[in-house]
């Protein structure tokens, strides 16, 4: 059996055990669905009503059981505050999040492995010591001040960007993609500097093996030992960084999906907590816990591709 | 009453959008109304507080939900700004009897789908509201309702089993009238189909919903937009933000501390600001030790409404103790006149045996960062007379749960629907009332509220009024304290919005010059 096949199986007995994790934390948390659907409206036989129509008055495994019968059969039920299908519900807002954590991911690495690489090439330097600052910075900022900083200032006061809403991809490539430029940026910035100061490191541990020097003893210039010889070596926790990255923001990007109003999976499931909409915080946490699985055995395989000595392993 | 506020969550039906507005109506800066001749065409994006989740008027469950789909439907009797009733589709009615009602309708009513609106929508409308098989949340509104019968086409009667004081009021805030096969066509919580000015055209969730103008709406040369966008920013700044860049040329609510700079601004303008939503604290009079209506007055005593509202609020909320103090239904009663008096508080404190000193808890939501505010400068008032007060901010589920189990000694709230005060009082004081979270029973409040609601003379019930809204302050289960202003902030060359008694969102005059 392949080496992914065997991860692939091994994600069945994760994602039961994570749906458990969930079913159970939910039913932990305080707060009767019913009384908080109705707010104001709860009166004691609206509450009653309500929880027989969600089936919440039925015994704890049996609400387990009745869910888990559903998800395998691909139906993740209906939502309790709109009655909606939840895999519907899911797949409305996934491409946000999907599309959001590219451009972020992708503007991270395209900003963060260079910076690191300068910093690390050159350590001490000038170029270093500014990577260092700026990735100092870049770690600084929390995402939400960051993200009202670019909205005030790139859109409010340049105007070259919208403060908020999205733009689907199908419906206007160019404003989708001005849509989610800020959102990216905000969530980029952090992301590009943890990943400068990883490639750094990394840069750093690899720079004076003895195979650099051989190959700067053989006359090769600079650009090519880092990008051929020292980047390659140094790939390996700046890719599982970047996957466990991406891993992360696909579970949605609550804080940016707030401040830019994003239809975005992170704004769902706050929402699905926040009005203890069991099953939906049930089924978005468990597709993300897959989708995050998949990402994950995703960089694995990319480490063979990086590094043979990993591949013949 | 409801979940709102500054950056708030959801909001339930009676529940209008935040505002704030240090001015009152006489000194709003630059009043929305235009002279200018209305200019058709254009696209509106308006920013509202939260999302919609339910365009079925039958649930009417979140405000959210009914200032989007209010302008798809209309209602028989609308409310103006002034707060008198106006003709919507039912273009004239009269009280034939005490029990009596017969209503006028418009003959060039369409529905969206093509049909047009006879009697037989009427009837439809309150048999499918009326039936408990249904379970519409609004049904509780109209339970003197006993039937309604179709005289003619265009015509309707009402019946009812006791005079209905607050009738008309109840048709302007809770009825869109539907039709029985647009509602089997399409699900009706989703795809809204009514005769308004407006028809649904895409509902985007968590992003927005667009609605285009309706060609055949029963009035001649309404509405002036071609399309209307709602959106939804969690953030109030996020929401300014966008106003300032033009993503959106009207938004519900700004920041309360940033009014004043922006009533200089020149590319906004605010609507009048008209004072919609009382705010108060409901006194947990079901058990000790505020079941002690003594204890509950000298509460009504200690505290500093001036002081709450220049602290918390800014002066976007006005003093007040009761639920309407502008309009029709203003008093200007207040039990409590010259307040806060430490001195009789501390009386009443010891006259119930508690001069030593009382612990007290103060729940209230933690999305409504407002209302812990108050609790914070409440604790500090409280403390001048011996009350120790524990502000429990609490997350929405447990609030709720703390309402209905009633395991709270004073809770912060706000409430609205002041076009007639019985949806204020009502709802929040009867025993009978699932509402009634503060715990008040007495006969005599039910008597009172049965008196006001149960009157159809206008003139009668105008005239018990002030002795209900005084009695029930001289109770203390509800201490009222501030009132908010509803205000809308808009582009400049946005006109036709007002805020109304009925907390709609009207866009049927707006239009864009």
């Amino acid at each position: 059996m392949t080496y992914a096949a065997r991860r692939l199986l091994l994600a069945v007995p994760l994602l039961f055990g994570m749906s458990l994790l969930i079913f159970g934390l939910m039913r932990l948390v305080p707060g009767d669905p019913a009384v908080v659907v109705l707010g104001f409206k709860a009166t004691p036989e609206g509450v009653k009503a309500l929880r027989e129509a969600f089936h919440l008055d039925e015994p704890v495994v049996a609400q387990y059981l009745r869910w888990l019968a559903g998800v395998v059969r691909g139906d993740f039920g209906l939502d309790f505050r709109q009655n909606e299908p939840i895999g519907r519900m899911i797949l409305d807002r996934l491409p946000v999040t999907i599309e959001l954590t590219l451009l972020a991911s992708l503007t991270a690495a395209v900003v963060g492995v260079p910076l690191g690489l300068l910093g690390g090439g050159r350590r001490g330097g000038a170029a270093d010591r500014a990577a260092l600052a700026v990735g100092l910075v870049g770690v600084s900022i929390p995402d939400f001040w960051l993200g009202i900083m670019l909205i005030l200032s790139l859109s409010l006061w340049a105007g070259l960007f919208p403060s908020a809403g999205f733009v689907p991809l199908g419906e206007a490539p160019l404003e989708n993609l001005l849509s989610l430029a800020l959102p990216a940026l905000t969530l980029a910035v952090s992301r590009a500097a943890v990943l400068g100061r990883l490639t750094r490191a990394a840069v750093l541990d690899v720079v004076h093996r003895p195979f650099v020097q051989y190959a700067r003893a053989k006359g090769l210039g600079e650009g090519a030992i880092l990008f051929r010889h020292v980047l390659p070596n140094a790939a390996i926790p700046v890719v599982t960084v970047l996957g466990l990255q991406i891993g992360y923001m696909l579970g949605g990007a609550i804080v940016v999906e707030m401040i830019f109003t994003l239809p975005g999976v992170g704004r769902m499931t706050l929402d699905a907590v926040l009005e203890r909409n069991y099953p939906v915080v049930q089924s978005t946490v468990l597709v993300i816990g897959a989708m995050f699985m998949f990402v994950n055995l995703i960089t694995d395989l990319l480490y063979g591709a990086i590094d043979p000595r990993v591949r013949r392993q | 009453m409801s979940e709102r506020g500054t950056g708030l969550t959801r909001r339930q039906w009676l529940v209008g959008a935040t505002a704030g507005s240090v001015m009152s109506l006489s000194s709003a800066r630059r009043p929305a109304h235009a002279q200018a001749q209305p200019k058709r065409g254009g696209i509106l994006r308006v920013a509202t507080v939260d999302k919609p989740v339910n365009m079925d008027p039958g649930y009417a469950q979140l405000y959210s939900s009914l200032q989007v789909y209010q302008n798809v439907f209309n209602k028989m009797v609308y409310v103006d700004e002034a707060g008198s009733f106006v003709p919507g589709l039912a273009k004239a009615w009269k009280q034939e009897t005490d029990k009596t009602w017969l209503f006028d309708l418009v003959d060039n009513a369409v529905f969206h789908n093509g049909e047009p609106m006879t009697s037989a929508d009427v009837v439809f409308t309150f048999n499918r509201l009326m039936d408990s098989k249904n379970k519409l949340p609004m049904r509780v509104f109209f339970s003197p309702v006993q039937g309604v019968e179709a005289v003619g086409k265009y015509q309707v009667r009402f019946h009812m089993d006791r005079p209905f004081g607050p009738f008309l009021a109840m048709l302007s805030q809770a009825t869109e009238i539907v039709n029985e096969k647009a509602l089997k066509e399409k699900d009706p919580k989703l795809f809204p189909i009514g005769t308004g000015p407006y028809r649904f055209a895409e509902w985007m969730k968590d992003d927005h919903v667009t609605l285009e103008r309706w060609d055949k709406y029963f009035r001649p040369g309404k509405p002036y937009l071609d399309k209307l966008v709602f959106y939804a920013p969690a953030d109030d700044t996020v929401r300014l933000t966008g106003l300032q860049t033009g993503r959106y040329h009207w938004i519900q609510t700004v920041p309360p501390q940033r009014i004043p700079e922006l009533e200089r601004a020149r590319d906004m303008k605010a609507s009048a600001g008209k004072p919609y939503f009382p705010f108060y604290l409901m006194l947990n009079s079901s058990r000790a030790p505020l079941a002690d209506k003594r204890l509950r007055q000298a509460i009504a005593w200690a505290i500093d409404r001036t002081e709450i509202v220049k602290l918390v609020y800014y002066g976007s909320h006005t003093v007040t103790a009761e639920p309407a103090p502008e309009g029709p239904w203003a008093t200007g009663v207040n039990a409590h006149k010259g307040g806060p008096d430490l001195a009789k508080a501390k009386q009443l404190l010891a006259d119930a045996g508690m001069s030593h000193g009382l612990n007290l808890t103060y729940m209230v939501k933690s999305q409504v960062p407002v209302l812990v505010k108050t609790g914070e400068i409440l604790r500090e008032q409280l403390k001048r007379v011996g009350i120790a007060l524990e502000v429990q901010p609490l997350e929405s589920g447990q609030y709720f749960e703390g309402l209905v189990g009633k395991k709270f000694d004073i809770a912060g709230a706000w409430w609205s629907v002041t076009v007639d005060p019985d949806m204020f009082y009502y709802p929040m004081q009867h025993s009978s009332s699932g509402w009634n979270f503060s715990g008040f029973k007495s006969e005599e409040a039910d008597k009172r509220l049965d008196a006001f609601r149960f009157t159809t003379s206008q003139a009668a019930r105008k005239k018990m009024y002030p002795e209900l809204v005084r009695w029930f302050q001289e109770e203390g289960s509800l201490v009222i304290f501030s009132n908010e202003i509803q205000r809308y902030w808009m582009k400049p060359n946005v006109n036709g919005s007002v805020p109304l008694p009925s907390l709609e969102l009207r866009f049927e005059d707006t239009w864009i010059g």
